[in-house]
């Protein structure tokens, strides 16, 4: 039934595994591994600007900053999404393994040697890298202008190579088994909205991708090939260096046209999920499916056409800026639907407050911030004034920090279960909620005060300028005390995660009395998912509360009841 | 348990997804480059300084080898004779080959990677392509042994020709 | 891990019960915690300690905006929070259910869309556009032209001198004090031209075209009280305009990350009436003496 024999020893059990369960798991707990030192990073920054102490000098905190941003975004979010996607997509679908098994694990290992460059970059002479998670040249791209544009940019560069390597490849898994290894029945409008969410997120990584490399390969020629593709002369100690006749915005053309997509590649399946975990303990189907898909497909397609946001105040053609604006503000109208959707679908709930669904509903009021604080950016003249505040810091963590983290473990806790076959313990887990999700919206809303103050972003010591005084000022350290509560909780997270896998509740098949195929699989599922023959799928993947039916779920894989559920169509 | 693996219409079908969006991100990555090489382009010409240097006589051999090697991929696939496969590849070898002797043309003539912009777009173009060159080469060896991905393999060098052209295009069209 | 004795079929060995032991209530006190900090969000940002009252025409313009945004988006978020928590509150019960037909749905989608592309295009189009245009399309009238040179990690301001033309420069003339903005000697008008540290000067109520180049990296020019911020591109000159409505001393700072002193790239402006200006610009001499 499997390409792949069930794996005998451990090393090709636990390690080289090619099973996509495994592989799954082995994503996540690197991201948490990785998580855990991007969070560490996180608290030094904060330290720094509460109590600037002599500890950190300049170089150390911009260093900070950028291995916090770039790990984070592309070390902890992206692949804490691999994983998921990895674990969720073949249960999903009800399909045996990835359609690519030996590229999936090569994939996983590709990003744990990208992890190692990554953090052996600390080591280099000058530092790691320290021009920003976005490496704009030409302070990227020559050491005389800051130290850690040295080796470390260098290793920067190569671990994000081969992290777009890893993460193109399991795209094109992901890609390859939701289109073609769904189970009989399981059409693409009877797809779970996890995998929705996955697909355009996939499509989306596909195809934005490749420009991050093209400029990647651009600024590494500019380092170490003495070209000019982004580098222009300058004077450094009245010493004239020639560096060419160099386009600098070239790079954030191509930087954000990647950028702006990778947004949304690790927000949408985090979105997506929601419904899933709503529509499981509200016990009714997720409101509006397909209006969701529809607005799922315009948000991908318009994230493609509005990078330029990133730019307005880099002297670009105001008429292009113009445009920017507009086009990206249409954005909130998708988006807008997939809020609507997300609170309608508790409209008359039968709630059940389980740990899952409190981190769910935390992530819908966390969208909401982060949704309205993109409408002052993405709108060119007040983008004028709070673009590199913090207000944009603010805007960002509450959308792929705060959004992502909470639906992650909505996630994690939701699926749990059928990963280990035990539960995790709902004390604890209500806990880590109660610790987290206040801590954490409170910690970027109010990043977003400070940027209403005007305070710059990437700076070392903020008490230079005598316009932050007041205001500002008093809230960073409120801010910090905050932040470390929010990462502190993480610990109760890990005893619970770690605890619980070997000593948890037994759960059972479908602890949360579910309706999607995974739900169909033993916990944890076999080999293969699914025992001899795959599961056969009858209708939409919400069919909670069916009317004019007896029972509190109809499973995707039920065979159709006496009574015609609502929707019988045959599959296409 | 039943040990069929992936039903053969389906790994038909993944194949062709799997080539499908290999193709649509290396498409992506030449329009970067392709978009880059236009603002250089526009900056520099602006400024009086676009000086683009004659391309080795070398290339248009090249590109005639990349042709006729695609021709013989082609009848390759329809007719399966493996020896047109290993005449493929063999001279998908002399066009990397030609394009390395392409590279030191240039610098014997003092073209560098760094002397304009228009040298550098030159060379990090046609590395690049030259490095997808060499994959595909990979894949095409494989194909001679698994008939049901030949004319994909196949399919894919006649992209990375057209690729080819297309990177032709950008640096004598535009 | 992945390894098991189960077989689909089999019962589960002890399942796990679902237990409802915590009601609506605990929804309600989650929504309730989001429902303050969003109030006290909204309220907060409206006041007025954030930001530096706007001390230019454009920087009222760009107020305007964000009060807009501020009260159109404030009120989106707090109805859709008190949605959220009334539904929490009022459950639903029972399993009787009537799902709403593709039609409610599809309404429900089209509200979202006619409402934000209302809100957020007449924030770009009406309210925004006009300030945009001013900044960047419209000619200023009777300006003040100056130039503002960014490096590593200081601001230098350059004055026409009494010919109103700048001279000519380049990197290559760039040499410590005797000539930190690169000008050229032999230019006639390079030779009046006024450099004046990290300090600059300029009238009230008169519109400021501001140049900027930089000597290295990418800097970026910001004006909290001005509202306003413009990036200094190396190789390129990029322009901004601000036009002062009250005098005093204000900061610039240095918005985007340019290296090690990026934090302390402070610089100054200060807005003198246009008397006291145009004698201050008087006593000033040129550079090179002209
Ligand atoms: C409680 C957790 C976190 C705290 C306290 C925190 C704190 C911060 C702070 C204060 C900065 C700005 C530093 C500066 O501009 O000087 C920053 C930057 C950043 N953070 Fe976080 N962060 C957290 C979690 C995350 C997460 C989950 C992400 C995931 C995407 C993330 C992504 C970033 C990025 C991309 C930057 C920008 C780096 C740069 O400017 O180059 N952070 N973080
Ligand atoms: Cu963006
Ligand atoms: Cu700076």
């Amino acid at each position: 039934m499997l390409d792949h024999p069930a794996p005998k020893g451990f090393l090709s059990r636990y390690v080289f595994s090619l099973d996509h369960k495994v592989i799954g798991i082995q994503y996540i707990v690197g991201a948490i591994v990785m998580g855990l030192v991007a969070a560490y990073l996180a608290l030094l920054i904060r330290t720094q600007l509460a109590w600037s102490g002599a500890i950190q000098q300049p170089e150390d905190y911009l260093a900070i900053v950028t291995m916090h941003g770039t790990l984070m975004v592309f070390f902890v979010v992206s692949p804490l999404l691999s994983g998921l996607g990895n674990y969720l997509i073949p249960l999903h679908i009800g399909a045996r393994d990835m359609a690519y098994p030996l590229l999936n694990m090569l994939s996983f290992w590709i990003y744990v040697l990208a992890s190692v460059i990554m953090l052996a970059s600390f080591l280099m002479p000058g530092g790691a890298a320290a021009g920003g998670w976005t490496a704009y040249p030409p302070l990227s791209g020559s050491e005389s202008f800051l130290p850690g544009s040295g080796w470390g940019q260098t290793l920067w560069i190569l671990g994000m190579a081969l992290f777009i390597t890893s993460f193109t490849m399991g795209g094109l898994n992901f890609l390859t088994t939701i289109l073609n290894m769904r189970t009989k029945g399981m059409t693409l409008f009877r797809m779970p909205l996890t995998v929705w969410g996955f697909l355009v997120a996939t499509v989306l990584a596909l195809l934005a991708f490749p420009p991050l490399t093209a400029a990647a390969l651009m600024l590494l020629f500019d380092r170490h090939g003495g070209t000019s593709f982004f580098m222009v002369d300058a004077v450094i100690n009245d010493q004239l260096i020639a560096m060419g006749d160099g386009t600098p915005l070239l790079f954030q053309h191509l930087f954000w046209f990647l950028g702006h997509p990778e947004v949304y590649v690790i927000v949408l399946p985090c979105i997506c999920l929601l419904f899933e975990v709503l529509a499981a303990f509200t016990r009714r189907p997720a409101f509006g499916y397909r209006p969701s898909i529809y607005a799922l497909l315009c948000v991908g397609l318009l994230s493609m056409i509005v990078w330029g946001h990133h730019m307005f105040v880099t002297g670009m053609n105001p008429w292009v800026g113009k445009y920017f604006s507009i086009a990206t503000v249409i954005i909130t109208a998708p988006f807008a639907v997939i809020g609507v959707n997300l609170v309608a679908s508790v409209w008359r709930a039968r709630l059940r407050l389980a740990t899952p669904m409190l981190f769910a509903l935390a992530t819908i009021s966390a969208i909401g911030f982060g949704g309205v604080g993109g409408l002052f950016l993405g709108t060119m003249t007040s983008d004028i004034y709070f673009h590199d505040t913090y207000f944009v810091v603010g805007h960002f963590h509450l959308m792929i920090g705060t959004v992502t983290m909470l639906s992650i473990m909505a996630a994690i806790y939701f699926w749990f279960p059928k990963m280990f076959g035990k539960m995790m313990s709902e004390k604890l887990g209500k806990l880590h909620f109660w610790l987290t999700a206040p801590s954490m919206m409170a910690v970027f809303i109010l990043m977003h005060m400070q940027g209403l103050g005007g305070m710059v972003r990437r700076t070392y010591d903020t008490s230079v300028y005598t316009y932050n005084e007041g205001a500002n000022s008093s809230l960073t350290t409120p801010i910090t005390i905050l932040a470390m509560i929010a990462v502190g909780a993480q610990a109760i997270f890990l005893w619970n995660f770690f605890y619980s896998a070997f000593k948890g509740q037994p759960s059972g098949r479908n602890p949360w009395e579910a309706s999607t195929l995974e739900w169909e699989a033993p916990s944890p599922p076999p080999h293969g998912n699914f025992g001899d023959e795959l599961p056969i799928v009858h209708r939409g993947p919400y069919e909670y509360s069916p009317e004019g039916v007896d029972q509190d779920v109809l499973p995707q894989a039920a065979p159709d009841p006496d009574v015609a559920s609502t929707d019988t169509e045959i599959p296409e | 348990m039943s040990t069929t693996g992936i039903a053969a219409p389906v790994r038909a079908q993944n194949r062709r997804v799997l080539v499908a969006a290999l193709v649509a991100t290396v498409v992506m990555l030449f329009t970067a480059f392709a978009a880059a090489y236009l603002e250089h382009q526009g900056a520099a010409r602006a400024a009086n300084k676009w000086s683009p240097v004659a391309l080795p006589g070398v290339v248009w051999i090249n590109t005639a080898i990349l042709a006729f090697s695609s021709v013989l991929a082609e009848v390759f696939r329809q007719s399966r004779r493996r020896g047109l496969l290993w005449g493929a590849m063999g001279l998908g070898l002399v066009f990397l080959g030609g394009q390395v002797f392409a590279w030191l043309e240039l610098r014997r003539s003092g073209v560098y990677l760094p002397t304009n912009s228009y040298a550098s777009f030159f060379y990090i173009l046609t590395i690049v392509h030259a490095a997808h060159i060499a994959l595909a080469l990979v894949a095409l060896a494989t194909a001679a042994r698994r008939p049901r991905i030949a004319s994909l393999c196949v399919g894919f060098w006649h992209f990375l020709g057209v690729v080819w052209i297309y990177v032709l295009f950008i640096l004598k069209g535009l | 891990m992945t390894e098991t004795v189960e077989s689909p079929t089999a019962p589960d060995p002890k399942p796990y019960q679902w237990n409802n032991g915590s009601g609506p209530g605990g929804g309600a006190l989650l929504l309730i915690a989001f429902f303050l900090i969003g109030t006290i969000t909204v309220i907060a940002g409206f006041m007025a300690g954030w930001r530096p009252p706007a001390a230019s025409e454009e920087g009222q313009g760009i107020d305007e905006t964000i009060t807009y945004l501020l009260v159109s988006t404030g009120v989106i978020v707090l109805v859709g929070h008190a949605v959220l928590c009334w539904f929490l509150l009022k459950g639903g019960g029972t399993s009787e259910y009537r799902r709403p037909s593709a039609k409610t749905e599809w309404l429900f989608g089209l509200i979202p869309v006619i409402l934000m592309l209302a809100i957020s295009e007449a924030g770009v189009l009406i309210v925004s556009g006009p300030v945009w245009d001013s900044l960047f399309v419209e000619k200023p009238v009777n300006p003040v032209r100056v130039e503002v040179i960014g490096k590593q990690f200081e601001w230098i301001v350059r004055y026409p001198g009494k010919d109103g033309i700048f001279g000519k420069f380049a990197l290559k003339w760039v040499h410590g004090v005797d000539n930190p903005a690169g000008l050229d000697d032999t230019d006639d008008n390079a030779l009046d031209d006024v450099l004046n540290g990290k300090v600059l000067v300029v009238p009230v109520g008169r519109p400021v075209v501001v140049s900027l180049r930089s000597h290295d990296v990418i800097h970026s020019f910001f004006v909290p009280d001005f509202r306003v911020k413009q990036d200094l591109l190396p190789g390129y000159t990029t322009e901004i305009k601000f036009t002062p409505t009250r005098t005093g001393k204000f900061e610039i700072a240095c918005a985007e990350l340019c290296g090690l002193g990026h934090y302390n790239m402070r610089g100054e402006v200060h807005v003198l009436p246009q008397e006291e200006y145009d004698t201050w610009i008087r006593s000033q001499t040129g550079h090179f003496g002209g």
